[in-house]
């Protein structure tokens, strides 16, 4: 049978394992084979570990100083989930930049991973140079798991968590329901294709946390690694083909589960392909003195109570509340919600034909549950609104293909640029700063916020688009019955308009079979 | 400084072989040689299941042979009277199964209750209509008469077999034939993404369609038209599958890959109503019977930490025409279904799409057109977004069809373009699925004559044809005249609208429209 030695100098157990049954070889691969059992490890195993112990270190803790200037800049007193969202799900070491094609979308935005390599690698040989005694590192193998334990974890569940409440991908609106297929960038196609089917994205919402929370247990971290890996390198392909641009964040989670997975590979490998009998053994630090203990717990219910329970309420009240934050919430016009066509257009008096190469005179308008207002026009370009993280170059942003390295980090997000996002937003103008209607879509709907005075019966309109915020309108309205709104007043070029519009009752085949924008849970 | 201790989680459970339930199931040998030697270990013959096991398993047994053995002279008589000199990728579709399907369900919208290109037997006890029968629990019915079935057939086979100790024969090769039913069934959706042609790229007509009339069931479908890259990388993981299944040694990875991918391809379905999802959730099934045998030695591995093995039974093939069969019958299955069916779906993909028309358009047509001047009945109609005669733009394809768009909501023929039709007028994938004033027009073009005919394309208004006299000024201008489908004379002048596509454009990959 097996025998358990304990050297006494080292403290440390070495298992030597005889035969289980009589008649069958003496199983002895199980001890080479489960490394954290081994009391010494060999030279290359233990060069190997130090690298990787930079290198997944490096990837689980935040070292981009304008993350911490993003965390010392928040405003504590209303955290929002986006604000939770934002500490867990995007930062990854980001220590050079690159404005290119390649670098958003393609090969060289994965530049930091041979980059911290590097890093990885001299620190390595340096730790070697110091540290020439040690026999093994099960201690520290078991710390770096927990640190990419927790990393991917919390990540899981913050994705999850968008999705399993329909944040991240509302159900198309009114507008886009009536734009051609083609104004569609690849990447809000993706979006859309899950926005309308609300019940599969609480499904892979679903799948997405509960990869995340299996991992923070120490029994289920295999699945969850497993799941995580799955899901996260499926989105890394996904941003890749899509051109979302998100890659770098989902492959570095990937990177991470299968480094936790790693450590039951070879078991699971033995178990199922060469079907031997195996055993995986864990070495798990036992805390002597009880303030360690102490410690240790509270600082795990800390960061859990935060980015999960806490983070969960979160999400449950800005639910409850109408807080979408790719959605207005100011509601618009009573009832007006829907599709209108211009019966007739006036310019400074004169009445315009419908053309459809018209650019002044408007083709159609929509009106949505909040208060938005598009109209559509031809030949008046506008500049395209983007989404999905910053990986994309803003107006006067360099896009030379240089490097460039800051100490910031992802100067996009966390630069002077992405301070003043995160200084404290002002609560009236939140429907007016949300472009989703209009991001990742071509050109022809224009769409504006409006603000209803409904005592003199008067809209104030601003342009959404960041680039045209100077054009307004003001425009009374009257609403003879209910599918009838005539509009008259100052357009954004100054010039006076009087509009007719007509709702269109036609079937939307989208919405035919019932498709709602939320599951109705009540 | 303190030192810590270090606490392993070994166990060592050396009586583990007679307490757990595993064992029961198989040898612990991999050699039979040693089985005889020792008395003490549990041999074949002295391995016992338990009752309920046993029933369990008759009922298994007896459901998934229903489900995979094809039960239809038809799908034998396929073997012999195919054209094999002049294979196409739909003959492999009739080849590689058969379902089983004697409940048959009043289909409401064609195109559903598709099984994945597997041949409909034609064997028919019922017919029901069920509210969700299309796209929903109903549907599944068949998989119900199964069971029922399997419980009746396991309550005769127990009373008539009282002296089998256990089934582990049969267990394994019931294994065995519910991997390849998965990997034989999964060719043809494998090799039409592997080389794109289950989702081709889209048609100008698509493209100038407004977003809200495409049914989600369309929008389903055509999400991976636009991004090949991702369609083959979906085929390549399909591929994976059926390579992992093929392999005894690999068998588990490729039944738990299949039960999550194409499982949750199952939930898309049903979130989509795509109409496919009788095909994918059998490898929910049939995945996760291959995948159940593993599972507790991988829990007791994984999650508690335990000594584990995992005594697989496998059937020993010791005598030389056992060998001879299987090498036989495996290599017949990959040069069929892998190279065979490979070949034929790049073959297609290079040379006739099959579900792309095929007949070539007028040359140079392609585009999308502003209709300038429209006449009907000589009298001129003006542009008007509510008008339901007067065409608002046409786009013609690389094809012989003509889509023009006019105010009005037609009726939808929701095949999602599905199925392997042979002629052009059938391959509907531009149209199916499409609400909205966009109508599409197969047409035969006389170009000595200079006359279209057209037919419509959507199954809803089959029979409406027109006849148009085409005349082509300039590289940009098509001028047609002649009957439209509602025999009055209409006199249409069209010009080339050059358009940029946010879709196309900017894309990092060089990604162009059809």
């Amino acid at each position: 049978m097996s025998q358990i030695i304990t050297n006494k100098e080292t403290n440390l157990d070495k298992i030597q394992v005889g035969p289980i049954k009589e008649d069958s070889k003496p199983i002895i691969e199980i001890e080479s084979d489960v490394k954290a059992s081994k009391s010494e490890w060999t030279n290359f195993e233990k060069i190997i570990f130090r690298i990787a112990f930079i290198f997944f270190g490096i990837f689980c803790i935040p070292w981009d100083a304008g993350f911490y200037r993003f965390l010392y800049n928040l405003d504590y007193a209303h955290i929002t989930y986006g604000n939770l969202t934002e500490i867990v799900a995007f930062f990854n070491p980001q220590f050079v930049n690159i404005f290119s094609e390649s670098g958003f979308f393609g090969w060289a935005s994965y530049i930091n991973f041979p980059f911290v390599l590097i890093i990885a690698i001299i620190g390595g040989l340096i730790w070697t140079a110091l540290d020439k005694n040690k026999k093994e590192y099960n201690i520290l193998y078991y710390w770096v798991r927990v640190l990419a334990r927790y990393r991917v974890a919390y990540a899981g569940i913050a994705w999850g968590y968008k999705k399993l409440f329909i944040m991240q991908m509302p159900f198309p609106n009114t507008g886009l329901q009536h734009t051609d297929f083609i104004d569609f960038f690849a990447k809000r196609l993706y979006w859309e294709s899950l926005g309308i089917a609300p019940y599969y994205e609480v499904f892979l919402g679903f799948a997405e946390f509960l990869a995340g929370f299996l991992l923070l247990f120490r029994k289920t971290t295999s699945i969850g690694a497993i799941m995580a890996f799955i899901v996260f390198g499926n989105i890394a392909i996904a941003n890749h083909s899509y051109d979302i641009g998100e890659q770098v964040p989902s492959a570095a989670m990937a990177m991470l589960a299968l480094f936790v997975f790693w450590f039951y590979l070879p078991g699971i490998y033995k178990l199922i392909v060469k079907q031997e009998n195996v055993q995986i053994a864990n070495f798990y630090p036992s805390f002597s003195v009880k303030w360690q203990n102490y410690a240790r717990l509270s600082v795990k219910y800390a960061f859990n109570f935060v980015f999960v329970i806490l983070f969960f309420g979160l999400e449950v009240y800005a639910f409850t509340h109408n807080d979408f934050y790719k959605i207005p919430n100011t509601p618009g016009l009573k009832d007006s919600k829907g599709y209108y066509n211009v019966t007739e257009f006036k310019l400074n008096g004169k009445i315009i034909p419908y053309s459809p190469n018209d650019s002044i005179r408007w083709h159609d308008v929509t009106f949505e549950d909040w208060s938005s207002l598009s109209f559509k026009v031809v030949n008046r370009p506008q500049q395209i609104q983007m989404f999905a993280a910053g990986s994309y170059p803003r107006l006067g942003e360099v896009y030379d293909g240089k490097w460039s390295i800051n100490w910031e980090g992802d100067i996009r997000r966390f630069g002077s640029e992405g301070s003043k996002k995160h200084k404290k937003r002002d609560p009236a103008k939140r429907d007016l700063n949300i472009n989703w209607e209009l991001s990742g879509v071509g050109n022809e709907r224009k769409w504006y916020h409006y603000k209803a005075d409904t005592v003199n019966q008067t809209l104030y309109l601003q342009n959404k688009n960041k680039v045209d915020r100077n054009q307004k309108q003001v425009l009374h309205y009257t609403r003879p019955s209910d599918s009838r709104i005539i509009l008259w007043g100052i357009n954004e070029f100054k010039d006076s308009i009087y509009v007719i519009l007509d709702k269109e009752n036609s079937i939307v085949p989208l919405l035919k079979d019932g498709r709602k924008p939320v599951p109705e849970f009540k | 400084m303190s030192k810590k201790e270090i606490k392993t989680n070994n166990t060592w459970e050396s009586d583990k072989q007679k307490d757990s339930p595993v064992d029961r199931f198989d040898s612990p040998k991999e050699n039979d040689e040693d089985l005889e030697s020792d008395s003490k270990i549990a041999t074949e013959e002295n391995i016992q299941w338990t009752n309920i096991e046993k029933i369990v398993f008759r009922v298994v047994f007896i459901f998934f042979f229903l489900l995979i053995v094809p039960l239809d002279i038809d799908f034998y008589a396929k073997w012999f009277t195919t054209d094999w000199s002049n294979l196409h990728i739909r003959d492999l579709g009739g080849l590689s199964g058969s379902s089983f399907n004697p409940i048959k369900i009043v289909e409401n919208n064609t195109g559903a209750g598709d099984i994945g290109g597997i041949s409909k037997s034609n064997v028919s006890f019922l017919k029901i209509n069920a509210e969700s029968g299309t796209f929903g629990v109903a549907s599944y019915i068949n998989w119900g008469l199964a069971f029922l079935i399997g419980l009746i057939g396991a309550a005769i086979w127990s009373i008539f077999d009282k002296k089998s100790k256990n089934y582990r024969k049969l267990y394994y090769f019931l294994t065995v034939a519910v991997s390849f039913s998965m990997l034989i069934r999964l060719n043809g959706l494998t090799f039409s993404k592997v080389f794109p042609t289950q989702m081709p790229d889209l048609a100008l007509t698509q493209l100038n369609t407004d977003f809200g009339d495409f049914t989600a069931q369309k929008l389903y479908w055509i999400q991976l038209s636009f991004v090949h890259n991702y369609e083959i990388f979906a085929g390549l993981a399909e591929l994976l599958i059926m390579i992992l299944l093929f392999f005894r040694k690999t068998r588990f990875w490729g039944a738990a890959l299949a039960l999550a991918m194409i499982g949750n391809i199952a939930v898309v379905n049903h979130a989509y109503d795509g109409g496919i999802h009788l095909a994918a959730s059998f490898y929910v099934i049939a995945g996760g019977f291959v995948v159940w045998r593993y599972l507790p030695q991988i829990w007791n591995l994984i999650v508690n930490e335990k000594n584990t093995a995992l005594n697989l039974y496998q059937f020993p093939y010791k005598e030389k025409w056992q060998k001879y069969l299987r090498i036989g019958l495996k290599t017949f299955v990959f040069g069929f279904y892998f190279i065979l069916s490979g070949y034929l779906h790049w073959y297609n993909y290079k040379y006739d799409s099959y579900k792309v028309p095929s007949r070539p358009g007028l040359t140079d047509a392609r585009g999308l057109y502003q209709v300038t001047e429209f006449k009907l009945n000589n009298k001129p109609l003006v542009y008007s977004p509510t008008d339901s005669l007067r065409w608002k733009n046409v786009t013609f394809e690389k094809w012989s069809t003509i889509s023009f768009s006019v105010f009005n909501t037609f009726l939808i023929h929701g095949e999602a373009g599905r199925g392997k039709q042979v002629k052009d007028v059938d391959r509907a994938y531009e149209s199916a699925g499409t609400g909205g004033g966009r109508r599409h027009f197969y047409y035969e073009a006389d170009t000595i004559n200079k006359v279209l005919t057209l037919y419509n394309k959507n199954k809803v208004y089959k029979g409406e044809q027109m006849t148009l006299r085409y005349d082509r000024p300039n590289k940009s201008r098509i001028i047609l005249s002649g009957i439209n489908e509602y025999k009055d004379s209409i006199y249409v002048v069209l010009d080339k609208k050059d358009r940029k596509y946010p879709l196309y454009e900017g894309r990092q990959s060089s990604i162009k429209a059809f």
